[in-house]
Order: structure tokens, then sequence, then C-alpha cells
């Protein structure tokens, strides 16, 4: 048997050709405990949880012919992973990150999924397009996109914004400000007291339940989905509700068929606290109940 | 106050709220447009050309596109605009109005309906369930854009109706410019 000689064995494996295989990630920065830690992922997973150091701690698994980027700027700190080799399929990176309580988070993904755990940030984003987005956090400002991802955010926020094409929302905990945006999912809200709040739906349904505060506006759109709207019987304000061709029932005022044409409306006030809050659908049916 | 009176009101505070013009958080059209047409265009910086140069290619952008083909497809396979579905208000004042409105809030979503059709093909490297939401999710736009119009043809009058159609316009706005926004962050992301 011929032995390969030391140099000869280097040769060849130096033509080898060069593949990235799927290897682990453990890399560890030290950031400002309110820096901004922005992470993008296009498939996979991104995990995100805090603790009380001032450091970034990011393991995982990154797929095949991916590599890391990651960049330390004045902000805090941007981790991305990209794709090295065009002529492979695009693989799935699993990310957990562990970042500063007080961090805010900018996460990206495509088709991953991103979950937030226990932040108290000065804001969280996070967008994917097929990708679930999962929020636990108490934060001063939320933004949440997909498009057929479906999104949940548990916890508090003072303003929130969310939009998708046709993921379902669940939110928890919100007050302040918050603008809901859809065309076919569904949206569940339970909300603290909201000063301005804005829903827009297509075909999804809406079942919010909140108080709006004094001199607060609440607007709620809908064209074929149904609204189902949820108020302490306390609640003052200026009402009204408007349909084409759906149903209005309220425990707040009497609804009126139109005079002439199809199509039913409610106004209704109640003190004078200076409030509006106004409920339109074209063929979505409206409820509005006390909780 | 007079029936009439009380629907120019409203019809004078729809037309108010209606926006001028759908602006995106960014210009979006022209770097979309030249990504597009030009298969790809390259960052505003040495880090993100680096990153494009190791990234881009066939496969990546196709991924990136297949979000707007997705919904485009749906959208090129239903409806046709023609001036024939403008809702035909009456009355001098609602009338003129109201035709204004509407014939502006057109021309905004054709001009946005234009700038998706050089979009390639490459739907099917996306997620079937995900393209199948968002076609889906257009259906439904449709839908409520038909049933709309039929009642438009029956209360050609009606604010009600008029007002909701403008506010679907703007949904549908919103919907291409949700998804020129999340189609230009893939494209930065793959």
């Amino acid at each position: 048997m011929k032995i390969l000689s030391p140099t000869s064995l280097f040769c060849m494996l130096a033509l080898l050709p060069v593949q990235a295989l799927a290897e682990d990630v453990d890399e560890s920065r030290s950031i400002a405990p309110d820096a901004t830690v922005s992470i993008s992922n296009v498939a996979g997973e991104i995990q995100i949880s805090v603790w009380d150091r001032n450091e970034v701690h990011l393991t995982g698994i990154l797929g095949n012919n991916q590599e890391l980027d990651i960049t330390e700027n004045a902000n805090g700190i941007q981790i991305e992973v990209l794709h090295i080799d065009d002529n492979e399929d695009f693989d799935e990176a699993e990310l957990v990150l562990v970042i500063p309580l007080g961090a805010s988070i900018v996460a990206e993904g495509v088709s991953a999924d991103i979950l937030i755990e226990g932040s108290s940030g000065a804001s969280i984003s996070a967008e994917s397009v097929s990708g679930d987005v999962t929020v636990q956090a108490d934060t001063s400002r939320v933004e949440l996109s997909t498009v057929s991802g479906d999104l949940e955010f548990k916890g508090s926020s003072r303003r929130c914004s969310v939009e998708t094409v046709s993921g379902d929302i669940i939110l928890k905990g919100i007050s302040g400000e918050i603008s809901v945006s859809t065309v076919s999912g569904d949206t569940e809200l339970q909300a603290g007291v909201i000063d301005q709040g804005k829903f827009e739906t297509v075909s999804g349904s809406l079942d919010l339940s909140m108080s709006v505060s004094d001199g607060g506006r609440l607007t709620v759109e809908g064209m074929n989905g149904d609204v189902e709207l949820w108020l302490p019987a306390s609640q003052t304000g200026d009402f009204s509700a408007q349909t084409f061709s759906g149903d209005i029932s309220s425990d707040f005022g009497s609804v009126k068929s139109e005079s002439f044409g199809p199509g039913s409306h409610l106004k209704h006030s109640k003190g004078d606290s200076g409030t509006g809050i106004r409920v339109e659908t074209f063929s979505g049916d409206i409820h509005i109940g006390h909780k | 106050m007079s029936r009439l009176f009380s629907n120019d009101k409203e019809l004078v505070a729809a037309i108010q709220k209606l926006p001028q013009a759908i602006n995106p958080r960014r210009e979006l059209w022209p770097g979309i447009a030249a990504r597009l047409l030009n298969g790809g265009a390259r960052g505003e910086d040495y880090r993100r050309d680096r990153q494009s140069s190791k990234r881009s290619g066939w496969r990546n952008q196709a991924v990136a596109a297949s979000i707007v083909i997705a919904f485009f497809a749906g959208l090129m396979s239903g409806r046709q605009i023609g001036t024939e579905d403008f809702p035909q208000t009456k009355g001098p004042v609602m009338g003129l109005a109201m035709q204004a409105a509407h014939e502006a809030s057109e021309r905004e979503y054709l001009a946005a309906f234009r700038e998706f059709i050089p979009v390639g093909a490459a739907r099917t490297l996306l997620e079937t369930q995900a393209v199948e939401n968002i076609e889906n999710s257009w259906a439904d736009l449709q839908q409520a854009e038909s049933a709309l119009l039929a009642a438009l043809r029956d209360y050609p009058e009606n604010t009600y109706l008029n007002q909701k159609l403008l506010d679907l316009r703007a949904q549908q706005l919103g919907f291409m410019r949700q998804l020129a926004m999340l189609d230009q962050f893939s494209r930065r992301k793959t």
C-alpha cells in the first residue's frame, strides 16, 4: 500500500471544492444596556430572551452555505445570516439570542419564525413574510408585521402598530395608541385604556375588548368581516355605527334603519367626555357590547 | 338641516379624508422597478454590495420577487379596471365631487397596479401556503370591491357606499404598499 506523503495529502485537500457545512454558533459581545440589537435570518427561527448582563450571547446552528455577519456600531449590534453560494438552496438557521433586558430589538425574517420573550427595551420591531411572530414584552413601542404569518403580542405597550395580510393577530396588554391593519386575518384584542385606536380589515373578523379614554378616538372599519367591540358599561362618548347590509346590535343606544335604501346605523351619546367611537362595515355584522 | 346638505358635509369630509397620495415610509418604486427590470440593483454602500454579490442570483431574487408575483398573479387573473366600474353618482354637487374623488383614486390605483407588471415569474419558490394566503386575501379584496360596485349600481347616490369604495381603494393601495415593502425587505435580505 502506498502511503501519501504529508505534502501530497495537503495538495489533495487543497484541491477539494470548498463547501461550507452547517456549523454551530457561539458568539458573545459586550453592549450597552439600552443598545439596539438587530438580527436578520431569512429562514429558520430567531429566539430572543433577556438577562441582566450587558452582553449579547448568540448560539445556534447555521445552515449549509451560510455565514454570520456581526457588526458593532454606535447604536448597538447587528447580526445577519448571509447566504454564501447562490447555486445552493436556502437553508434554515436556528438562532438563540440572549440580550440585555433593556435593549431594543429589530428582528427580520422571510420565512423565519420570530420569538421574543421578556424584553423591556424601549422599542421592538419584528417582521417576517411567512413566519410567525410571537412577542412577550413590556415595551414603549412595538411594530409587528407579516404577510401570511400569525402575530401574537402579550405584555404591555403604549404604542403599537400591527400589519398582516392574511395572518391572524392576537394582542393582549396594549394601551395608548394602537393601529391594526389586515386584509383577511382575524384579530383578537384585549387592551387596557386606548387613546387612539384604528382598526382596518376587509374580510377578517375583529374581536376587540378595551376602554377608550376621555377625549380618545376609536375607529373600526371593515368590509365583509364581522366586528365585535366590547367596552365597559361605564364607557362614555359619542358612539356611531353604520353598515350597508350587515346587522348592528348594541348595548349602547338603539339601531335605526336607513330612511332610504338598505342599511342601518346607530348614533348615541353618553356623557361629555369628548370620546369618539366609530364602527363601520359594508356587509359585516357589528356588535357593540358591555364587557 | 336638509338631508342633501348633510350628505354634502359628509361627502366633503370624506373627500378631505382621502389621501392625495399614499406615501410609503420610503420611496419604493424607483428601486423596485430598477431591480425588477435590470435583474437586481446593488445596494447603496460597499457593505451591501459585498453582501449582495455573495447572495444575489436568480434563485435569491426569485424568492424575493415571488411575494409580489403571488399577489400579482391573482390580481391579473381577476379584475380588469375600466371606466364602467366607476360609480355613476347623481346630483350636481355630489356627482362631480365624488366622481373626481373616484377618478383620482382610480388613477392612483392604476399607477400602483402598473408598477407591479414588470415582475417576472418565480412564485413557486415561496411556500405554497403563503402564496395561497396572499392570493386568497386579494380575492377577498376583489370580492368586496365587486359587492360594493354592485351595490353602487343600485344605489349610486349612497354616500356611505361611495365612501366605503374609497376606503377600499385605500386598503388595496395599502395591500400593494405592504407587499412592495416586504418585497424590498426580502430582496435586501436575500
